[in-house]
């Protein structure tokens, strides 16, 4: 732990400012009950577009005259929570399927890799289109349905890099000492390839997030009245060729995100096993 | 070689069935709901009955898979319950249009970033190369949807360049293209320049790069003869695999700008239920997917002499 | 009096490991005269390739000159510019690689990169370069060197790939060549090949080198002077002939010391069964290359039996059919009277704790996430229920047994160095209690000092606990230290098997003397003698 503090210390300032930004979006997104001055979906004054000055408030108010600064932190609760959500699930399910495959090989590995193949093909965005008009917009559908697509991209890298553990010769003695299965993955593959898996949660968990955002960005992600940022770029969007600057705000905000995660991964991957080919 | 090629395409054709069988099972095994979204929400049970009737729907499921799956191959999509026309007369257009605007992107996209990546990876950890990681991983921050905001904000309302809507209502128009572009080349140049930097930075830490350098050879010429021909393998496989990405990539970017393509056909279909059109759609998309696939593959055991020469 | 062709005068050199630049070559002074041979010689870490790659004005990357001054035929190399260094490299300094597989372009054919140094250097036109290539490919006994040419690097063997590497070396004619380990990755009967093909051209072209290796038996062949390092330090230099016969340090002498370590045999003890029985042994893997042929063998209790060969003789594969990791296709393995299940899976966990195995690299044989406690404690938990302070207890008494201190058991197995993770290897072993360890060239990735250490120690364990060792090697040297009896095999079969002193000693079989004759031996006249005495049989 004091090694990973001290080589932290030594990451350079894009790695810190990136660690910064992300805690600001975790306390905004813990605390934004408190932080907010107004409801989730309360109306402030129903000018449209009403500028900071006009209104009073920090940011200004959206189309319908809520205010954005309240909007904007709900925004981050709503999401970051979905995202976290539907990444952790997706590692699961990932990482479970994808050790499996790597460690037992054969007809398993070939079954499981078969089925991901046909998932991968669909574009991603189409598939969840598909899916969610299917089963119609609502949020259990969209968890499970972007946990699935995530699950395969996980499944394929947890499976390579724990096909590169399966062969060490340490695994060998593991299975020539009699033990089983679940203790191979746990103890002997797991705690090596925690690493680079962790700099893909942060990867993955940028995917899940832009996901849902363009999700709710074509109107079948987080329904109104509930803030979310994609969302809110849609519903504002076209106000900005008018010169009206609302739907920067929320589109900044997701980029900011995206970008410290990546500030972050990105010292990460460098630091361990630089950057990895897409599997 | 041959056998390589038979067996891509093998399994091509196998992950085309499965799709198409998992389509089919979701889309038209429940039969009332199909009479529903064809003949809308308003029609009577009798209407819907006969309709059914007469379009086979009754028949045993495989029966009706195969005739499917049949028309499918044909060519034969049905007709689009929006357009009240046959799905493939609108379906061709709109993808010809996609395909306007993936040329352009790769146009810009294949240089860029193959540049950026190898001047990058060349000298791994100078200035250059700290410089042009930490844009890539800004520009690729950036979803699609926020920059398109981004650029409107600046080339449609401050500067006063370029059209904020690409419906190219009175005819193509270039201008109406250059957003759309910009914004998908934007957020994948930056994928493709890391995956180039990390191949070409790989290659220059060989020792065969050693070897060059050693033989006393002018640098340019240990860069062109020796480093790139095998850093460049990697990225190429990259590339084609973006036709995927792509395909997602414009859906948001032809909604935002109103561009009458592929991807805003999906969403509208899939929006106002339309099956025939989104069960087309989606073949024709998983079909270039898996394409592009099989054809990287080809690609990269064509451009590895170790395998290409055993 | 020869002409002073090379001075490096206190050469410092360092490297960036641990966020911190530390030293790796402490102030050498070196120098070389035209035509005549330096080995450098050490053990890793002793900064032997930095310094003979640095009088090529190279550093690897992470690493830097700091000091000292480098003079090669008046010019002096570290302080030209860029453009003025390659114009040496390659054209008056050129270099020969350890792995010949890893330094040439796979994208190339050989020819091209031969032709490449002396038309890039505008020393040659590409048809003079061509046919000179042909001319060195044939004296360098390269099959049919018309052609060869024309081939990629992955389309040619080894052996003769790294003479190829010593060929392109050759093409502009240098004043001196750097030889980087050019023969560690070879088989020994492959080796003999390549020195022979060195010592040719050097003697042939009068070309001075500089003469890389861990391998004093090998550097006495070529050089006629040699330096010994140590950690970046200068630990003697002389002449090779008197450092033979009077070597004046402690260390030199160790070095050459290596190898007469010999453990008294174990006598014979007839029981009604062999401890293990393998009877028609056939096996293959996935593709259906056969890479076990009818093995038979039989190993008595006690004894330690050396499985000797080269890369692709099936040596390793006997190890893991014994195992049970790949299940032969027939043919029957008896343990103690009793036919053991052919996969480890049917295997009873009393079998697998009775037959353990030790690695070749004991980096990838241990779990770096783990300490040592779990790394050697798991076995005593999982074979004998051992938890807590008694398990604690017996760790620590094994790790006295390897000769670690008990600390050591709080240490991540990264901490250690390759010697000490090899012991933890054989602990881990030991904790089953087995009968019978296999021993998979448990040597070969370690220094020879080392390797010393752990040959006596495993030598000692067998006596104390009554052991059976299965020992698989390509050395002979090693053979001849540990083994009680010796299998030689070839391409999959059993060329030779007898005890130590009958294999040993003529009548051989013609493969045996072939491997035999192919050692390398302490004295400087060796290699000569060997090519006399075999291009006198062939004639």
């Amino acid at each position: 732990m004091r090694r990973f503090w001290n080589s932290f210390k030594r990451a350079g300032l894009p790695a810190h400012i990136g660690i910064v930004i992300i805690l600001i979006y975790l306390i905004a997104a813990v605390f934004a009950p408190w932080l907010a001055p107004y409801g989730e979906s309360e109306v402030v004054d129903p000018v449209p577009w009403a500028s900071p000055s006009e209104s009073g408030t920090l940011l200004g108010l959206d189309q319908l005259g809520r205010d954005l600064y309240t909007r904007v932190l709900y925004g981050a609760r709503n999401t970051i929570a979905l995202a976290l959500g539907i990444t952790c699930l997706a590692f699961f399910m990932g990482m479970v399927a994808g050790f499996f495959a790597a460690t037992v090989g054969r007809w398993v590995d070939h079954l499981l890799s078969r089925c991901v193949d046909i998932i991968m093909a669909f574009p991603t965005l189409f598939f969840a289109l598909i899916a969610l008009s299917i089963f119609g917009t609502s949020i259990p559908v969209m968890v499970f349905v972007i946990a699935t697509l995530d699950a395969t991209r996980v499944y394929r890298i947890s499976r390579a890099l724990a096909m590169d553990i399966n062969v060490m010769e340490y695994v060998e003695v593991a299975r020539l000492r009699g033990e089983g299965l679940w203790w191979i993955m746990r103890r002997e593959i797991l705690p090596n390839t925690l690493t680079p898996l962790l700099a893909e949660f942060g990867l993955r968990f940028c995917f899940v997030f832009l996901f849902i955002s363009s999700l709710s960005f074509l109107g079948i992600g987080i329904q109104p009245p509930a803030a979310d940022w994609g969302a809110m770029v849609r519903e504002n969007g076209v106000a900005i060729t008018y010169g009206i600057f609302t739907p920067l705000v929320p589109a900044a905000a997701i980029a900011v995100l995206t970008i410290a995660v990546n500030l972050v991964v990105d010292w990460f991957l460098r630091k361990t096993a630089g950057l990895r080919e897409e599997y | 070689m041959a056998i390589l090629i038979t067996k891509r395409l093998l399994m091509m054709l196998l992950t085309m069935f499965a799709v198409s069988l998992i389509l089919f099972l979701l889309l038209e095994i429940d039969v009332d709901t199909i009479a529903i979204k064809v003949l809308g929400q308003f029609s009577t049970e009798e209407q819907r009955y006969l309709w059914l009737e007469r379009n086979g729907y009754y028949e045993p499921v495989y029966k009706r898979y195969i005739i499917w799956l049949g028309n499918f191959i044909t060519g034969d999509f049905g007709t689009s319950t929006i357009y009240k026309i046959p799905v493939a007369e609108v379906l061709w257009p709109r993808l010809w249009n996609t395909t306007i605007l993936a040329f352009w992107v790769f146009v810009f996209l294949v240089p860029v970033s193959l540049v950026l990546g190898i001047l990058s990876g060349m000298r791994e950890g100078s200035k250059l190369d700290r410089t042009i990681s930490v844009v890539s991983i800004l520009t690729t921050s950036v979803p699609e949807f926020a920059s398109t905001v981004f650029f409107s904000g600046l080339f449609v309302f401050s500067l006063q360049w370029l059209p904020g809507t690409s419906s190219m209502f009175e005819g193509f128009d270039w201008k109406q293209l250059v957003l759309p572009v910009l914004v998908l080349l934007v957020y994948d140049f930056g994928y493709v320049t890391r995956m180039t930097r990390a191949s070409m930075a790989e290659v220059m830490t060989t020792h065969y790069v050693r070897t060059a350098v050693l033989k006393g050879l002018p640098y340019k010429r240990v860069i062109l003869k020796h480093a790139l021909r095998n850093a460049l393998i990697a990225p190429f496989t990259v590339l084609m695999l973006q036709i995927n990405w792509l395909l997602s990539g414009v859906i948001v970017v032809e909604f935002f700008y109103a561009y009458k393509g592929f991807g805003a056909l999906l969403l509208e279909a899939a929006l106002r239920q339309d099956i025939y059109m989104i069960e087309a759609c989606t073949m024709v998309a998983v079909f270039v997917v898996v394409m592009t696939q099989v054809f990287s593959d080809i690609a990269y055991t064509l451009l590895n002499p170790r395998i290409r020469f055993s | 009096m020869s002409e002073r062709l090379l001075t490096v005068k206190n050469l410092q050199i360092e490297g960036f490991a641990d966020d911190a630049w530390k030293p790796i070559v402490n102030g050498i002074d070196l120098h070389l005269d035209r035509g005549e041979v330096l080995g450098l010689i050490g053990e890793s870490g002793a900064g032997k390739s930095t310094i003979g790659i640095a009088t090529m004005g190279y550093t690897r990357p992470g690493c830097r000159i700091v000091g000292g001054s480098i003079d090669f035929d008046g010019v002096p190399i570290l302080t030209q510019t860029a453009e003025q260094i390659r114009e040496v490299r390659g054209v008056k300094i050129s270099y020969v690689a350890q792995s010949a597989a890893a330094s040439f372009n796979p994208a190339h054919k050989l020819i091209e990169q031969y032709t490449e140094t002396p038309v890039q250097h505008g020393v040659l036109k590409y048809q003079q370069a061509a046919q000179n290539a042909r001319m060195i490919y044939a004296r360098l006994e390269l099959p049919d060197p018309d052609k060869i040419g024309n081939r990629y690097p992955h389309q040619v063997s080894g052996g003769q790939l790294q003479r190829a590497m010593v060929a392109m070396a050759m093409s502009c004619e240098p004043d001196m060549i750097i030889f980087d380990e050019p023969t560690t990755a070879l088989d020994v009967t492959t080796q003999i090949e390549v020195l022979a093909a060195i010592k040719d051209v050097v003697k042939q072209f009068n070309t001075a080198a500089i003469y890389i290796t861990h391998d004093l038996a090998v550097v006495v062949q070529l050089a006629d002077r040699i330096m010994v390092l140590r950690y970046g330090d200068l630990v003697e230099e002389s002449d090779t002939r008197s450092m033979l016969e009077s070597p004046k340090e402690e260390y030199t002498r160790k070095l050459l010391a290596v190898r007469t370590f010999a453990k008294n045999p174990e006598p014979e003890t007839k029981e009604e069964h062999s401890l293990i029985e393998v009877s028609d042994l056939h096996a293959a893997y996935g593709g259906g290359i056969k890479v076990l042929d009818d093995i038979n063998l039989s190993i008595e209790r006690c004894r330690t039996v050396a499985v000797v060969g080269e890369s692709g003789s099936g040596k390793s594969t006997l190890a893991r059919a014994m195992t049970g990791l790949l299940p032969p296709m027939q043919g029957s393995i008896k343990y103690q009277g009793e036919e053991l299940p052919r996969s480890f899976k049917n295997r009873t966990k009393d079998q697998l704790r009775q037959i353990q195995m030790i690695y070749q690299m004991p980096d990838v044989a241990l779990n770096p996430r783990q300490k040592l406690r779990e790394t050697i404690g798991r076995p005593l938990g999982f074979y004998f229920q051992m938890d807590g302070a008694e398990r604690e207890q017996r760790v620590k008494e094994l790790l006295e047994m390897i000769e670690l201190p008990t600390n050591y058991i709080d240490r991540y197995t990264p901490e250690l160095s390759g010697g000490q993770k090899q012991r933890v290897c054989i602990a881990r072993a030991l904790a089953a209690k087995p009968v019978v360890i296999i021993c998979d060239e448990v040597t070969s990735a370690l220094d020879q000092l080392v390797a010393e250490e752990i040959l006596k120690l495993l030598d000692r364990l067998q006596k104390e606990l009554n052991m059976t060792y299965l020992f698989i090697t390509h050395d002979l040297a090693t053979v001849k230290a540990i083994a009680d009896e010796i299998v030689v095999m070839l391409k999959g079969r059993i060329v030779e098997h007898g005890p130590k002193e009958e294999v040993l000693v003529p009548p051989h079989h013609e493969y045996t003397e072939l491997l035999l004759s192919s050692v390398p031996e302490m004295h400087p006249d060796w290699l000569d003698d060997v090519l006399a005495s075999r291009s006198a049989v062939s004639a």
